[in-house]
Order: C-alpha cells, then sequence, then structure tokens
C-alpha cells in the first residue's frame, strides 16, 4: 500500500482551467459585453474551450463574469449547432423543421434566385438584427443597407430596450451610442434610487453589478421601485412596492418637494442646464426665448443676469452659462422677480414654469397614484435632496407602458437635479462616447464632416435614422415601410409613429401588402435576419409568425448559431460562427466603461468548418447584389477607414487568399493602431496579450472631457435639457400631444384600476441565469441552475392572499387571460409573499419552442405569447405591461 | 411572527442504516448472552442457535445490507483505516470479531459432527477465551454503533451518551425476550429472565426520559427532529407505546404478578422488536436536518 | 503556512449563480443531476410588504475540525498541507457517514450515472474518474497555482473573498479579527473556515 502522503497527493483533483491558453474574448451572452478570457487546451486531439473567466485587465467587468458569461462556452459545443447551409425542403412549410444541407455557393444562389423569382426590389427587403448585430456589426448593417438601398432594419434592442426607454434619459442628456447605457457610479454614490432595472443590476449585469456590491459593501442606502421583491429589490435598504406603471408619479413627487425644497444643486441647475432660460407662455405651451439658423439649431438663448440684472443672450450651443455671447461671465437667475417683462412679454424662467407645471403633483397625490404612504415619498425626497452623491439609475429595458420615456426622462431630470453627470457618484458617460464627443467639437469648429458612426449620442440616431425616414436619401424614393406607415396614419388622421428606428412598425401590414405608399403598394417581400429571434423577441408571437408564414412573404433568411425558434421559419439558414469561434471584423470599445479603451474578439477554438463570419456572408450577398465597390465606399464613409486600405485587403479576400472577416479586420487595426501611433502588430499583439487596451483612463478623460463642466452635450442647446428642446420641435411638427410635452407632465399608465378579484396589474422581468427570450437559453449549465428554482424563475408569481381566494397553490397549472386581447397561455404558480396583491409577475427569459433546443425547449412560458402589439408613438415602443390579466385555475 | 430557518437536510442515511443498526445491535447482544448462558442454563441446542442468529442478523445487517448500500463495496477493504476515530470502522472490527471468535466459539458444540471433531476438540480449551472475545464484541456493538450517530456533534439529535446506551439497553431487552421465545424455560429460570427485561425496560425508561431531556434542552436541531418524531404516529405507537410501555408493564407483571404464561416472550419479543426498530429508524432519519444559515 | 479561509459577504450577494456556474465548469460538478459544490440558497421570509429576501451562498466549510473527516472509516477524507478538507477518490467507500455528519449540507455523492455522464461531456478531460463522495476542495488546484478560488474569482458581486485568515492586512484576516466576518453555528464545534458577514 502507497504511504499515506503519496495517496495525498494522488488524490488531488485537477481543475479545468490547469494548463491552458488564455484567449482574450468578450462575452456574447448578454449586451452588457463583458471583456472576457478563454481557456483553451488539447482535448481528445482537438484544440477545446474548457473555462472562461473574466479579463482582469477590464475596466469594465473587472475580472468577473456572471453564471452565463461562465456557462457560455458550452454553446460552441451544443449538439445541436447549425453547422451547414440548410434549405427549405421544398413543399414544406415555414415553421416545420425541414431542411436539406447545401453548399454555401447553392445557398446564396437559392437566396438571389428567390429574389429574382419573387422580383424584389431593394425597398421589398429588410433585415431583421438582433443586439449581436447591433453592437459588433452597426458598420457593416449599416453600410450593407445603403450601398443596396435596402431602407429597412428591424432591430430588437430598440423598440423593446435601447429607443423604448433610453432614449427618454436620452433627451435630457444628448447620450445615445451602441451601448448607450449609462455607467452609473455605484460606488461612490452614498443614496441610490432604481426602478424599473432589475436586468441591469442584479440579474445581471456584470459591470454593474461590481461597482453596486461596492456601493453594498460601503454601506450606500439603497432604495429599489418594484411591484415584486426582484433579486435588485432584495438587496435594497427600503423595498417600495410601487403600483406597477407609476413610477413617473413618484419621481414627479420627488422632483415637486425638491424644487420647492431647495434642494438641488444650484449651480448646476444655473450652469448647465436650461432651467435659468426665458421663456414665455404661447398657447398654453411654454416657448423659450431663443434664435435658431434655418436648420433649426439654436443659435442664442436669453437669461436675466443676477448680477448686472440686465436680460442676455447665451450662445446657442454651449456647456455653460456662464459666459455670454460677448464673451463676458455672468450669472444666470433662476427666478425673475414677479411681473417681470420683456418687450412687453410676461417673461419667466423655465425654473419658474417647472414649479408650476409640478404644483400639483404633491406627496398626497403621489400617494393615489403609486400606493406608497406620501410620507414615504417625501421622506425618500428629503434624504434623496440632502444626501451627496445621490443617484437615480437611468434603468435598463424600457418597452412596458406609453409612459416608459417620460418615466426615464424624469429620472435624468431627477439626476440633472442633484448635478450628477461625470461626477463620482453619478452618471458616467462611456470612455467611447467622450472620444466621439471630443472628435466631434474639434471637427464642428474646424467646419468638417464627421463620419456617421462617428456621431456622439444622440446625433447619431438623429442622422443615421433620419436616412431611413428622408424618401430623399434613397434613390427609389421609399423610406423606410415604418416610416412609410406612419406617413399613411398621418394622411389618416392617426398619430403615427414620430421616430420609428429599427422599427417593425407596418411590418406586418407591407407583407399583408395594406401599406400605401405615394399610390402604391409598400410591399416587404424578403427578410435577412442576423442573430436576430423575432419569433421570442417581438410581441406577438402569432403577429411574427404570421408576417414569416404569409404567402406573401418570398424568402426569409437566417444567419444564426443555434436552431432558434425564429430559424424554424426561415427558408435557407446560414451557419454563423460562434463568439468563442470568431475574429472580429472590428476593434471596438469597451462597452460603457467609462475608461477610454479597446477590445475585440480572438478566435479561441477553430471555428466549425462550414460555418462563417456575419462579414463574410454580408460581403458575399453585396457581391450578389453587384454592390461590392459601393459597399467599400459606405463603410469608408460611415466609419472613416481608408478606402484605399479596404479596397485593398478586401481585394486579397475576393481573391480567395484571407476572409472578408480577415480584411476588414486588418484595415480595422491600421486605422487604430495610426490613430495611437502604434504599428497594427504591435497594437494586435497588446490586444492578443491583454484583451482590453486601455488608451486614456476615467481619471484623465474626466479631467479634460467630462460633460457639462468642459463639454457641451449632444442636445440642440449642449445644455442639460430639463426642458427638452427636441420634444418642443416635436411639439412644433406635429402639433401638442402629452407624449411629448417638453416639460414635466405625468401620464397614468392606461390600466383597469376597478379590477375583479381575479384580475390583476401585469408585470415581468429578467432572470439571471438567461439572457432575455435568447437562443443562449439553451444551456445546460444555465438550464439546471434554472430548474433549480423552478417555482420562482418559471412560474407566475401571486400574492397568498388572492391565491388562496382563487384556490391557488404553488404548482398548480394557472391560465392567464389578458383582458385587453385575449390571449392566453398556461403557467405555473408560485404563490408568495413577494408581489403586490393586485400584480401577478412571470419572467420573460423561458417559453421556447424549437423542440431541437434540447435542454430549453417547452420550459417555461413565453412572455410574448401573452402581450399584444401595442406601440407607443414616439419610437414605437412596445406596450408590453398596459393591459390586466385574469388568472384562472 | 417568527419565521423558520432554512433546514439544510442530508440525503445520506436511509432505511439501510437504520436496519444495520438495528440488528447488529441485537445480534451483538445474543452474541453477549450465548457467553452468559454458557455457564449457567446452556442446553445443548441453545449456544449454537443463539450464536448461529445472532451471527446471521450481523449476516442481514453488515455484510449484505450495508456493503450493497456502498457506492463503492470493494472499497470496503480500506475502512479500517481510521479506527481510533471513526465508528463504522469499529463497526467493521466489532463485525468481524464477531464472525471469527463467534465461530470459534460455537464449534466445540459440534464435536458430535464427524467432519468437525477434531477443530472442535482442539478448540475446546480455548472456548471461553473465544466467547468472551465474542461477547465483549457482541456487548460492544451496540454502544458502538450507537456512538457511530452519537459522535459528531454537528448533529445535534444524536450528541448525546443517552444514545448508544439506549441502543444497548434496548438491543439486550429484545435479546432476552427473544431466547425466551426460543427457548422455553420455567420456574425461577422464568422469573429471572423477566426480571432482567423488567430491570432493562426500567433502564430504558430512564434513559428515554434522559434523551428527552437532552432534545428539549439541546441545539434546536435537536428539539425540531424530536418535535417531527413526536408527530409521528407511526413511532409515537411504535417506540414509547409498544417498545417502551408496554414491555415495562408485561414485565412487571410477569415478576410481580406472578403469571407465567406461554405468550408472553413471544409477545415482549414483537413489541421490542417494533418498537427497538422503530427507534432506530425515526433516529436515523429525523437526525439529518440542520439549521446552519443565518437566515 | 497560510491559514486560508473565505469569507462571504451576504450583504452584496444578490443570487446570481456565477459561483455554482463558474465550479461546475472548472470541477466537473454533476449539474445534470443538479448536484453543486456550492450554490445560493434564495430564502424568502415575512408578509407582504415586510417582505425579506435573503441570498446565501453554500459552500464546504473547510472545517478545523472536521466533523466529515473524523467520521470517515478510510480516512478518504483527510486535511491537506493547506489545510483544505478533501476526499481521497481511491479510498472512498461511498459510506456516507460524511453526508450524514455534515452540518453544512456540502457533500454529495458523485455516482455511477455520474461518472458515465462526465465521460460524455468532457472525454478524456474527465476529472472524476471514480464514484465517490465529492465535495468543494477550495480549488486547491487554483490556489497551489496562486489562484483564487474559481467560485471567488468570478464573483460579481466581490461577495466571496479569499485569502489567508492569520494575516491581518487581508481582506479576509481584517473582516474575521474584527468581528464582521462570523462563523455560522460555532455552537456544532467544527471550527469553520469560511466566514459570513451578515
Amino acid at each position: 500500500m502507497s504511504s499515506l502522503k503519496e495517496r495525498k497527493v494522488a488524490a488531488r483533483q485537477t481543475t479545468s482551467s490547469r494548463d491552458v491558453e488564455w484567449v482574450p474574448s468578450i462575452c456574447n451572452f448578454c449586451s452588457t459585453v463583458c471583456n472576457v478570457r478563454v481557456g483553451v487546451k488539447t482535448i481528445d486531439g482537438k484544440k477545446t474551450a474548457v473555462k472562461i473567466e473574466g479579463n482582469p485587465n477590464s475596466p469594465l467587468n473587472r475580472g468577473k463574469t456572471c453564471a452565463r458569461g461562465q456557462a457560455g462556452l458550452r454553446q460552441t459545443y451544443d449538439a445541436q449547432r447549425l453547422t451547414i447551409p440548410l434549405i427549405r425542403v421544398s413543399g414544406s412549410k415555414r415553421g416545420e423543421w425541414n431542411f436539406r444541407p447545401a453548399s454555401w455557393e447553392e445557398a446564396y444562389g437559392y437566396v438571389m434566385s428567390k429574389l429574382e423569382e419573387h422580383q424584389v426590389r431593394p425597398w421589398e427587403m429588410s433585415m431583421v438584427g438582433g443586439w449581436t448585430s447591433c453592437v459588433f456589426y452597426m458598420p457593416l448593417a449599416l453600410s450593407f443597407v445603403f450601398s443596396t438601398g435596402i431602407p429597412n432594419i428591424v432591430a430588437s434592442p430598440m423598440q423593446q430596450c435601447v429607443a423604448a426607454g433610453h432614449f427618454g434619459n436620452d433627451l435630457v442628456t444628448g447620450n445615445f451610442n451602441f451601448h448607450d447605457e449609462v455607467l452609473a457610479d455605484f460606488e461612490n454614490a452614498k443614496y441610490i434610487l432604481l426602478s424599473m432595472t432589475n436586468s441591469g443590476v442584479a440579474a445581471a449585469s456584470t459591470s454593474r453589478l461590481v461597482r453596486f456590491a461596492e456601493a453594498k459593501k460601503r454601506g450606500a442606502k439603497v432604495v429599489v421601485l418594484d411591484p415584486r421583491l426582484s433579486e435588485t429589490a432584495a438587496k435594497a435598504d427600503e423595498w417600495l412596492p410601487i403600483k406597477p406603471g407609476t413610477d413617473g408619479a413618484f419621481f414627479l413627487a420627488l422632483i415637486h418637494i425638491m424644487l420647492r425644497k431647495d434642494l438641488y444643486d444650484e449651480e448646476f441647475l444655473i450652469k448647465h442646464t436650461n432651467m435659468p432660460f426665458l421663456a414665455l407662455e404661447n398657447q398654453g405651451m411654454v416657448v423659450p426665448l431663443m434664435e435658431s439658423d434655418e436648420q433649426g439649431f439654436p443659435t442664442s438663448f436669453r437669461v436675466l443676469d443676477r448680477i448686472s440684472g440686465e436680460v442676455r443672450q447665451l450662445p446657442g450651443y454651449s456647456n455653460t452659462n456662464a459666459v455670454d455671447k460677448e464673451g463676458k461671465n455672468l450669472v444666470p437667475a433662476l427666478e425673475v422677480p414677479p411681473g417681470f417683462t420683456l418687450d412687453g412679454h410676461k417673461v419667466k424662467t423655465i425654473f419658474q414654469y417647472m414649479l408650476e407645471q409640478t404644483a400639483k403633483f404633491t406627496p398626497a397625490w403621489a400617494e393615489q397614484e403609486t400606493g406608497l404612504p406620501a410620507a414615504t415619498i417625501e421622506r425618500i425626497a428629503l434624504e434623496f435632496g440632502q444626501t451627496r452623491p445621490a443617484l437615480v439609475d437611468p434603468g435598463w429595458h424600457g418597452a412596458r407602458y406609453e409612459n416608459i420615456l417620460n418615466t426615464r426622462r424624469l429620472q435624468a431630470v431627477l439626476q440633472a437635479l442633484v448635478g450628477g453627470f461625470d461626477t463620482p457618484g453619478g452618471w458616467l458617460m462611456s470612455g467611447e462616447y467622450h472620444e466621439k464627443l471630443l472628435a466631434f467639437l474639434k471637427a464642428k469648429q474646424e467646419g468638417k464632416e464627421v463620419p456617421v458612426l462617428s456621431l456622439p449620442g444622440l446625433q447619431f440616431p438623429l442622422t443615421a435614422a433620419g436616412k431611413f425616414f428622408n424618401p430623399a436619401e434613397w434613390s427609389h424614393g421609399h423610406p423606410s415601410f415604418a416610416m412609410a406607415k406612419s406617413m399613411a396614419d398621418k394622411a389618416e388622421g392617426k398619430p403615427g409613429v414620430i421616430f420609428p428606428a429599427f422599427s417593425d412598425y407596418g411590418l406586418e401590414e407591407a407583407v399583408e401588402g395594406k401599406l400605401m405608399f405615394n399610390g402604391e403598394p409598400y410591399r416587404i417581400k424578403a427578410l435577412l435576419m442576423n442573430a436576430a429571434n423575432p419569433v421570442r423577441h417581438f410581441y406577438p408571437d402569432t403577429r411574427w409568425k404570421n408576417i414569416l408564414t404569409h404567402p406573401n412573404m418570398g424568402l426569409v433568411v437566417a444567419i444564426d448559431i443555434v436552431p432558434s425558434d425564429t430559424a424554424a421559419y426561415a427558408d435557407v439558414i446560414l451557419p454563423n460562427q460562434n463568439y468563442i469561434e470568431r475574429d472580429e471584423p472590428f476593434l471596438y470599445g469597451a462597452g460603457p466603461a467609462t475608461d477610454l479603451a479597446l477590445t475585440t474578439r480572438f478566435s479561441a477554438v477553430e471555428p466549425q468548418p462550414q460555418t462563417k463570419g456575419t462579414a463574410d456572408i454580408l460581403f458575399e450577398f453585396a457581391i450578389g447584389f453587384g454592390a461590392l465597390d459601393k459597399f467599400m465606399e459606405t463603410i469608408s464613409a460611415f466609419s472613416g477607414y481608408d478606402l484605399a486600405e479596404i479596397k485593398e485587403e478586401v481585394g486579397k479576400a475576393t481573391n480567395g487568399e484571407q476572409t472578408f472577416t480577415q480584411a476588414i479586420r486588418s484595415v480595422s487595426f491600421k486605422h487604430h493602431a495610426r490613430n495611437l501611433g502604434l504599428t497594427p502588430d504591435q497594437l494586435e499583439k497588446t490586444l492578443r496579450e491583454k484583451g482590453v487596451l486601455v488608451v486614456e483612463a476615467k481619471e484623465k478623460l474626466m479631467e479634460h472631457a467630462a460633460i457639462c463642466r468642459q463639454l457641451p452635450v449632444p442636445t440642440p442647446s449642449g445644455r442639460i435639457e430639463i426642458y427638452s428642446l427636441l420634444l418642443a420641435g416635436f411639439v412644433r411638427q406635429e402639433g401638442y400631444r402629452i407624449n411629448w410635452d417638453p416639460g414635466l407632465v405625468y401620464m397614468p399608465p392606461a390600466l383597469n384600476q376597478e379590477k375583479k378579484p381575479d384580475e390583476f396589474f401585469f408585470t415581468y422581468g429578467k432572470t439571471p441565469t438567461v439572457s432575455y427570450a435568447s437562443t443562449n437559453s439553451n444551456n445546460p449549465i444555465l438550464m439546471a441552475l434554472s430548474k433549480a428554482k423552478e417555482d420562482e424563475f418559471m412560474g407566475l408569481w401571486i400574492h397568498p392572499q388572492r391565491a388562496s381566494l382563487l384556490n391557488i397553490m404553488t404548482g398548480d397549472t394557472v391560465t392567464v387571460e389578458n383582458c385587453l386581447s385575449g390571449q392566453k397561455v398556461q403557467i405555473n404558480a408560485f404563490v408568495t409573499e413577494m408581489i403586490r396583491p393586485d400584480t401577478v409577475f412571470m419572467s420573460s427569459s423561458f417559453g421556447t419552442e424549437n423542440p431541437l433546443l434540447k435542454y430549453s425547449s417547452g420550459v417555461g412560458t413565453a412572455l410574448n405569447r401573452l402581450v399584444p402589439y401595442q406601440v407607443e408613438p414616439i419610437v414605437s415602443a412596445f406596450k408590453t405591461q398596459e393591459f390586466t390579466v385574469r388568472v384562472t385555475k | 411572527m417568527a419565521q423558520p430557518m432554512h433546514v439544510e437536510r442530508q440525503e445520506a442515511y436511509e432505511w439501510p442504516v437504520s436496519v444495520y443498526l438495528f440488528f447488529g445491535g441485537f445480534g451483538g447482544a445474543l452474541m453477549a448472552l450465548a457467553f452468559i448462558f454458557h455457564f449457567f442454563a446452556a442446553t445443548q441446542t441453545m449456544i449454537p442457535l443463539t450464536v448461529v442468529s445472532a451471527l446471521v442478523l450481523f449476516a442481514l445487517a453488515g455484510a449484505f445490507l450495508v456493503f450493497f448500500d456502498l457506492e463503492r463495496p470493494i472499497n470496503a477493504i480500506f475502512s479500517l483505516n481510521n479506527f481510533t476515530k471513526s465508528g463504522v470502522s469499529w463497526d467493521v472490527i466489532l463485525i468481524g470479531l464477531n464472525y471469527v471468535a463467534g465461530i470459534l466459539f460455537v464449534l466445540p458444540q459440534f464435536a458430535y459432527v464427524p467432519a468437525l471433531s477434531g477443530i472442535s476438540q482442539a478448540l475446546t480449551p480455548y472456548q471461553v477465551f473465544f466467547g468472551a472475545i465474542a461477547a465483549l464484541a457482541g456487548f460492544l456493538f451496540p454502544i458502538i454503533s450507537g456512538g457511530l450517530l452519537a459522535a459528531p456533534a454537528s448533529i445535534p439529535l444524536w450528541h448525546t451518551p443517552a444514545l448508544p446506551l439506549l441502543f444497548l439497553i434496548t438491543s439486550f431487552e429484545l435479546a432476552l425476550a427473544f431466547l425466551g421465545s426460543l427457548f422455553p424455560v420455567s420456574g425461577t429460570l422464568y422469573t429471572v429472565l423477566a426480571g432482567g427485561i423488567f430491570a432493562l425496560s426500567l433502564l430504558a425508561f430512564g434513559i428515554s426520559l434522559a434523551y428527552l431531556e437532552h432534545t428539549h434542552n439541546g441545539p434546536v436541531e435537536a428539539t425540531e427532529g424530536m418535535h417531527r418524531m413526536l408527530k409521528t404516529p407511526r413511532f409515537l405507537l411504535l417506540y414509547p407505546l409498544i417498545g417502551l410501555l408496554f414491555p415495562l408493564v408485561l414485565s412487571a407483571y410477569l415478576v410481580f404478578g406472578g403469571l407465567e404464561s406461554t405468550w408472553a416472550m413471544p409477545a415482549l419479543t414483537v413489541a421490542l422488536f417494533l418498537g427497538g426498530f422503530a427507534l432506530r429508524n425515526c433516529l436515523v432519519l429525523n437526525g439529518i436536518e440542520t439549521y446552519p444559515w443565518p437566515y | 503556512m497560510s491559514r486560508y479561509g473565505m469569507v462571504i459577504d451576504l450583504r452584496s450577494c444578490v443570487g446570481c449563480q456565477a459561483c455554482s456556474a463558474a465550479c461546475a465548469l472548472e470541477n466537473q460538478t454533476p449539474y445534470w443531476s443538479d448536484k453543486w459544490r456550492t450554490k445560493v440558497m434564495d430564502i424568502q421570509k415575512g408578509e407582504y410588504p415586510s417582505t425579506g429576501r435573503y441570498f446565501v451562498p453554500t459552500i464546504c466549510m473547510h472545517c478545523e475540525e472536521p466533523a466529515c473527516m473524523t467520521v470517515c472509516p478510510s480516512k478518504a477524507t483527510f486535511k491537506s498541507d493547506e489545510g483544505f478538507v478533501l476526499v481521497n477518490y481511491d479510498t472512498c467507500l461511498g459510506c456516507k457517514a460524511c453526508m450524514a455528519a455534515c452540518p453544512y449540507g456540502a457533500r454529495y455523492v458523485y455516482d455511477k450515472k455520474d461518472v458515465a455522464q462526465e465521460k460524455e461531456v468532457y472525454g478524456e478531460a474527465s476529472q472524476h474518474k471514480k464514484v465517490h463522495v465529492d465535495k468543494c476542495t477550495f480549488c486547491q488546484d487554483r490556489v497551489t497555482r496562486g489562484l483564487e478560488p474559481a467560485c471567488v474569482s468570478t464573483c460579481p458581486t466581490l461577495s466571496r473573498q479569499f485569502g489567508d485568515l492569520d494575516d491581518p492586512t487581508s481582506t479576509v484576516g481584517k473582516a474575521v479579527s474584527s468581528g464582521l466576518a462570523k462563523p455560522l453555528r460555532p455552537d456544532l464545534g467544527t471550527k469553520p473556515r469560511v466566514y459570513y458577514i451578515y
């Protein structure tokens, strides 16, 4: 027998990460895009990914990853991976999994022949993109549609999240980019207020979680508004189970008190917001005294100088109100004396108008709306107003109610009242955003044009989406179908949608041939989907199933990694490399990280031989459409890359010397290396070693590029716009509607308040183990973790008081019926004290249908089977909770 | 409102373990009694039968059930590694001693079997020696198997010296009643047997009360575990009533009431069998719940 | 020699279960049978609206006086030089006395089905080739390479900290010596090396 010592050594269990080679990558399991590294080693003669860790060099996630980030590598080895191009067997119906394997040439040929067969003209196609497409391939996708004349992109994060939420914040701050979520500086804040954002913190966005954790450890006070005790609410010092959809009323009451008790950052309001601007009332509307140029950009505002008592003119675009147009210093007054007139008009400051507008939003009023005690609301307002730094999280995910943009905007207004932008404990703009803003201001000074993709904040969507809305931008004279639908609506006297950016608004009508434009039907006959799963991501599933299976739909192409629910509706499936396998065509900023940094993915393991990168697929299509040259020119124009370099590298790719992905990647490396004063090889070596290259640290950036203090923001006035000039523009353009009131208003959710005992408000949210209703859900480890918490993760949360009335117990199958639309789903009940008695909750993470998704198929209930098609009129945000439901056993 | 703590429940020991503890203790007691009877009332058949039944019970308990309950039976060879501390190791040693010493002890009784006569005669001078070893092993087994449960402080329901004692006493009680049924005796011997059972019953009653005191004043798991047991009708009926009070009363009647009946001993055996098993089974199944978490 | 230990801060844990996933991949634990070396309990208490929800990560406490080690008949459970409580897969009987003795529920059986499944999932790289009672190793293999355990290294809420308990300058040393972090159920006499802040 061996000695005890020897046996102990023999007993040592190795771990997966022993002897691995680490390859830097970016997590693709949610749009937090954490920097990770993939551990690879040779197993059974094959290079295999065995472990993922957070990249310790990451300024974003600081070496950490969540459960999804950890388990993600198993996607690479999913037994059901799409590994070869598939073409639908003729005679089979979309929705059936009935495909035959094909070569890439055959697949491309099939696509082209179908487009020809159905005589699909450029505007009769639409791209459909998931968030992966948005974050990693925006330059290619935009260039592709503009060079091929396709004026349509439907992108899944827009109506659900980016446009339908963040855009509300952005109206105040001017922010907006691919990662336009703001990184709230939890770790330096002393008071943190969160609303409708479980997904953005605890369920789980690692970059925020690492910062939030520091706040918890430091003892910052956390207040969470949520009708249910979510993971985030569980960490609150005070959980406020607010009545669903009334968060806006809560914020207005806070603003009401803070304005009246002087609990605002007066210097900030005076210097960096439009609160001191003089305005007058015209036909019931508050109109600032301003002048504009021909394009509508403001050229001057007027304020009352507190020192001289004179009315002075401020520049139209500036970060500060402390210097007037003539370069003289001043201190604008927040309030003008009673009876103050200018040129015979009664004039007041925006601040004074805001005081008037908020007069009715008292705590007692808010108690009626929110169901929270007035005393609590008043106390939170005092605490929030008296603590510095205080922080209201900007929130993740939007949709839910027609008032979502207003609510998110009020959150930004509240943040403005405490002056917390680019300050410790405030909202920190990303490094990439600062870089773009600096470049934009420099170009503006020099009178140069900025490439579309380098436009900072709101400038980007206004310009990029503006191109889709303007028929004159397209040789065929067609705007996007969504804009065409909106125009048709307006012609019929309906409100339409003002800014249907990357929206599916009108798609069903276009497919059915019911959408008219210039007296002719505007049809959509073909869809090219990349990393998109609209059958699960859009509302309701039946709408998209109808779109995809409609006889008028000539061709559906899906680029995907695993057989998603939507892929089953495709005619052609093009297998994509997954994030562990692929080199990316670009270098990226490190998401919302506050340091200015560069990162990209490196191929960690050999891709499946028959899979391709998205760049290659788009290039092949561009060649097929005869638009290669234009594609390259557009890429160059949009991203500022050198055209000669693109042509040279792409030339090598067309000769088969390299892939198109490699071609664009090397152009991208050259471009960035040049800007950094490095050689492309040096840049590549650094990134391969570290994964992330920090170009300029947050502290340095804050010294010279802090918004407000140093830089104007991309709002029309450059100031933080508590009175929104953009919304005022909508009023001028469309006439008044409360949705785009530029001041402070409340929009109650359209919910039946006189409910029967079996009728409930409806809410949904995310679980930490699954990314939305994503194709990523088919993961054995994540599913095991989820199933261990089956009741609460997959069940319908219902309060015991109501449950006992309805004789419902945990585990019982109940029917949930939408009282508005009549949609019905079955789900298991989870009876819990963690939710308001008048509200039910379910997770949005489950309910996939494709039986090939071995682990996730049939598990749980899909949210989008219960939500009808309802959109609000600014960005066509989905109103995913604006209804009540009936629960029966 | 006080909220219960979050419970941690182990799925380690199931019914085979209680069968093992029960039969092991029973067999051990039989072995020890066989040795004692060897000096007093042994008939020609009594010793072999007692030893054989002891060994069969051990076989059922140790060699089969628990052996096959192991995830890796072959590795049982390593089970002696930790005999200084581990109750399981001691159990294995005692089972082994019981077998070896028990067989050596009983072989001289088989001198009449031609094939065994040689070895029987050779062993006869050592019969008492082997008998003593077997008896000691048998006596210790119920104590050690109780100690197996009682040793770790981490399982409060079990962590009391009352437990091995209770296992010891109830094992001997049952063994006495069993022998009384197997070999009907009468007169003084009957009274002595009944008196023994009565004395042990009284002891068992006292130790049961001491055990109750432990669970009442011990850590929350002990109290909770006992509450659960007392809420189990099967347990309440089988142990305190049938396994404890009934033998106490009946044996008292046998001793003091002067009753000498043929059904009394079998009745006691059945009652003590049911009670003894119920006691061990409920203890095993209820001990492995703890409340380690702060909420 | 360092006296390694862990501090788990319940104030920041949100129950994301990154630890469970990291551990499952690093140590090839049988997630397919819902067995984990570390998991996060989601405890709900109280009545609306004062409902409390608490996340409590569980893991082997690597006790100084491990009850599981005392009861192990084959000394398959032993303390390594680092003071980690480990299992020798070669000599484990699978008698489960350790499982019964552990008051923290830290052990489970890596059974025949699990071994077969592991072979299928991980191929020649499988780590558990024999049936045994399995438990957390504090990622001894990582710690000897100068790394933190996988669960600690990935924890997005920094709820888990690992280090030398005797080093008064380390995060864990400070938390323990100040009394902020406390062992669970010290009355059971196991002297855990995992401390909780709650």
